[in-house]
């Protein structure tokens, strides 16, 4: 873990409409179209990835894809290939691992990299950045956008500005006068509540937040008043911390997206049940017990709920969640208003090791079962054994 | 009712039956101390229906016999603050009681007193609980029993159990012995002790960790050597000197604890405590707190006590024991082996271990077992 100083030396990196630009090295016909990733409308899929031609249209990530094919009639869709991304992300970090092992990938498509003491390797952090983007687009014929400067912070913003296939660099001394002019919402973690509080306030640009009494800021804001001023001036003293430096992984969970808004309990458990049951085996197959469970309910008018629920022990075993989960969607549907979306995510993980009881052969033999049922899972494929709940999934017209 | 008390004495009486008042009462009168002036003696007794406590203090200039049901709280806190030497207490016709110490004078008001009856006329609302008369059903040394209390508490679970009231102590009488067991369902602490008198036969009851704790924290003051013990339906009656403490019982089923305890291990390892204790506190240093694990590995005539936190590094320590088997690993929640090891009562304790899998079970003393569950590796 190395904190950064006063040089430049702190680059983040970020690849351009990454899923897009993979299925464009893959299928070069796609280059210069609007391109998007995600599911079919029919199935009331998401837009996943979208290219910048497709952007001029209006159309982001997380659009309904119904709504971006009427915005694009042309627009082009293909179904993400999620190994082939996960391919391309480790040659590209393995890539830039090379420059220094300072790395911290924060997702399959954007990593932190710290430069310090590579100055004799590689010179200036912005020469080296800009080596690593050609060698980037040589290699691998993907773009990447490089934001450079002494924090985390100020080359996120940076980076950000850049896009697409920009470098950004921002010499120490001037990050004030950079975050000046931009909009406050550029700030990781101003979201719309916050934005809407400080608009109130006429606090529309980092210039102005940065001038704000501390005190003010406390007063509207909290604790985290003076901290959002320190970071609309460019401070930041978070350190880049590469994966052997911290434990990663905070949660594991999944989401589905009905094709029909449904109240149907039968559905809904059945939906549950087969979440749970691929979200513990992943936790069972990552080595990991969750403390936490939250359940995840999106309704019809888009209104989100989420409603938590602690075991007394950690737990990776379905069977064990299963009661729980259900509880939480009783009291979900309690609402009476069609659900569009269930989520399942566990948190408070803790690797390694699971502490069994002294007077209770039967959790114990179940976790021998589970072992079996796993194999045959991973052999036989994943709906080969399920809990009943889930063959309603299944059952036919 | 109007007695004069030495205050030292006083605080030590209400000290010893604090425990017994109702912190957050239904009724007001289990949050009180009920105070029957009798023949120069005073009884102070609480109740808050999980335990009683009934004690006796001698030499109380008792001018006039009578009863009091006193706010319990404000009375412990006025009496530790005063600073006069002693304390008069009169119960005066209104029902009320003044309470005077050198200068000080505090006024307070009774939940029900003998003013207006009789003094020999019983509370009606307090609830009491019967005189322990009679040969008890089991007298032990006093010290053995608070061996046994000081070697099972830790154990007991913190939170009640949905199967089992493993929140509780099992105390068990059988064939002149007295076992006590405490348990939260992964680790379980054993012991035996003989007793020295009482009716005998065969009795077995879960008592509320509340009212060990009490005898525990107040029974070396006392006065003799023998602690006398009553099974009564569902209370157990103590008698500790001028102490008599009593403890509701648990109802809830108490886990076969004989089933858990393993015979006799594969393989035996001796250690010396002290070295023990050090090597697993300097390894639980390195540990995360939401799931703190040691690994212990052992080889010949050497364990290695080794942890790791993600993030933050990882630690392992030898030291020497006597060991001659085969290599072999196994891991624990560090907190439990330190806990066990700091109630050892012998310098020198042994492990005995069948598989990395099964319950691990230590030697800790005379007639003391403590059986720990080993950790399952995930990967």
């Amino acid at each position: 873990m190395r904190h950064a100083e006063s040089a430049c030396s702190v680059l983040h990196v970020d690849l351009d409409a990454f899923f897009v630009s993979v299925e464009r090295v893959l299928n070069p016909r796609l280059c210069g179209r609007p391109v998007v990733v995600g599911g079919a409308a029919a199935t009331r899929g998401v837009v996943a990835a979208a290219s910048y031609e497709a952007r001029q249209y209006g159309i982001h990530s997380a659009m309904p894809m119904a709504q971006a094919m009427r915005l694009c009639p042309h627009l082009i869709r293909v179904p993400g290939q999620h190994k082939m991304y996960a391919r391309a992300s480790k040659a590209v970090f393995d890539l830039l691992g090379g420059y220094t092992p300072v790395l911290e990938k924060v997702s399959v498509d954007e990593a932190y990299l710290d430069l310090r003491g590579t100055e004799h390797l590689f010179g200036r952090a912005v020469d080296a950045a800009e080596r690593m983007r050609r060698e980037v687009k040589e290699r691998l014929r993907l773009d990447l956008t490089v934001g450079v400067s002494r924090n985390r912070l100020v080359s996120k913003v940076a980076s950000g500005f850049a896009k697409p296939h920009g470098l950004f660099d921002v010499r120490p001394g001037q990050e004030p006068r950079f975050f000046a002019p931009l909009p406050v919402k550029v700030l990781p973690g101003i979201g719309p509540v916050t934005q809407k509080k400080l608009r109130d306030f006429h606090i529309d640009d980092l210039g102005t937040l940065a001038t704000t009494e501390s005190w003010f800021l406390q007063e509207v804001f909290g604790r985290y008043g003076p901290i959002m001023k320190r970071r609309a001036r460019g401070e930041d003293a978070t350190p880049v911390c590469p994966a052997w430096g911290k434990p990663v992984r905070k949660s594991i969970g999944q989401e589905r997206t009905f094709a029909e808004d449904t109240h149907d309990a039968v559905v809904l458990r059945g939906r549950l049940q087969a979440m749970l049951e691929e979200t513990c085996a992943r936790l069972r197959r990552e080595g990991w017990l969750a403390r936490t469970m939250s359940l995840k309910v999106r309704y019809a008018d888009f209104t989100t709920e989420t409603r938590d629920v602690r075991l007394p022990h950690p737990s990776d075993h379905d069977l064990e969640w299963w009661q729980a989960a259900c509880a939480l969607l009783e009291k979900a549907l309690r609402r009476r208003t069609l659900i569009r979306l269930l989520g399942v995510r566990f948190s408070g993980l803790q690797r390694g090791f699971w502490q069994g009881g002294l007077f209770e052969e039967e959790r114990i033999a179940q976790r021998s079962r589970l072992t079996v049922l796993d194999r045959m899972r991973e052999k036989y494929g994943a709906q080969a054994v399920c809990a009943g709940d889930r063959l309603w999934l299944y059952k036919s017209p | 009712m109007k007695f004069l008390i030495d205050r030292l004495a006083f605080r030590n009486a209400l000290q010893r039956v604090e425990m017994g008042i109702d912190r957050k009462p239904t009724n007001p009168v289990y949050g009180g101390i009920l105070i029957e002036a009798t023949n120069n003696s005073l009884q102070l007794m609480t109740n808050d229906l999980d335990m009683a406590v009934r004690y006796r203090v001698d030499f109380v200039q008792v001018d006039q016999p009578g009863w009091a049901v006193i706010p319990g709280r404000e009375l412990v806190d006025i009496i530790k603050d005063v600073e006069s030497d002693t304390v008069t207490l009169t119960l005066n016709d209104k029902g009320g009681v003044e309470l005077q110490a050198g200068e000080d004078v505090c006024d307070l008001v009774t939940f029900e007193s003998s003013a207006g009856r009789g003094a020999e006329e019983r509370s009606e609302s307090f609830p009491l609980v019967p005189a322990l008369e009679g040969d008890p059903d089991v007298a032990m040394d006093k010290g053995d029993f608070l061996v046994m209390v000081n070697s099972t508490r830790f154990a007991t679970s913190r939170v009640q159990d949905t199967r089992f009231a493993t929140e509780g102590v099992l105390f068990e009488l059988a064939d002149g012995q007295a076992t006590m067991v405490g348990t939260d369902g992964r680790r379980l602490a054993c012991i035996h002790r003989p007793t020295t008198g009482g009716k005998g036969g065969k009795s077995r009851a879960v008592l509320l960790p509340k009212v060990l704790d009490q005898i525990y924290r107040f029974g070396q003051d006392e006065e003799g050597d023998t602690i006398s013990i009553w099974f009564l339906g569902n209370l157990v009656g103590f008698r500790l000197g001028n102490l008599e403490s009593f403890g509701r019982v648990l109802t809830g089923e108490y886990p076969n604890y004989g089933n858990v305890i393993p015979a006799a291990g594969k393989h035996v390892v001796r250690a010396h405590r002290e070295s023990f204790t050090k090597k697993l506190r300097l390894a639980s240093h390195l540990t995360q707190d939401s799931a703190a694990v040691v690994r212990l590995a052992l080889s010949s005539n050497n364990m290695e006590v080794a942890s790791e936190h993600e993030g933050r590094g990882r630690a392992s320590a030898n030291f020497e024991v006597e060991y001659s088997g085969d290599g072999l690993k196994m891991a624990f929640n560090p907190a439990f082996l330190l806990e066990g090891l700091k109630s050892a009562h012998s310098e020198q304790i042994e492990l005995q271990i069948d598989d990395a899998s099964r319950p691990a079970k230590f030697l800790l003393g005379d007639d003391f077992s403590y059986v720990v569950m080993p950790l399952s590796s995930l990967v």
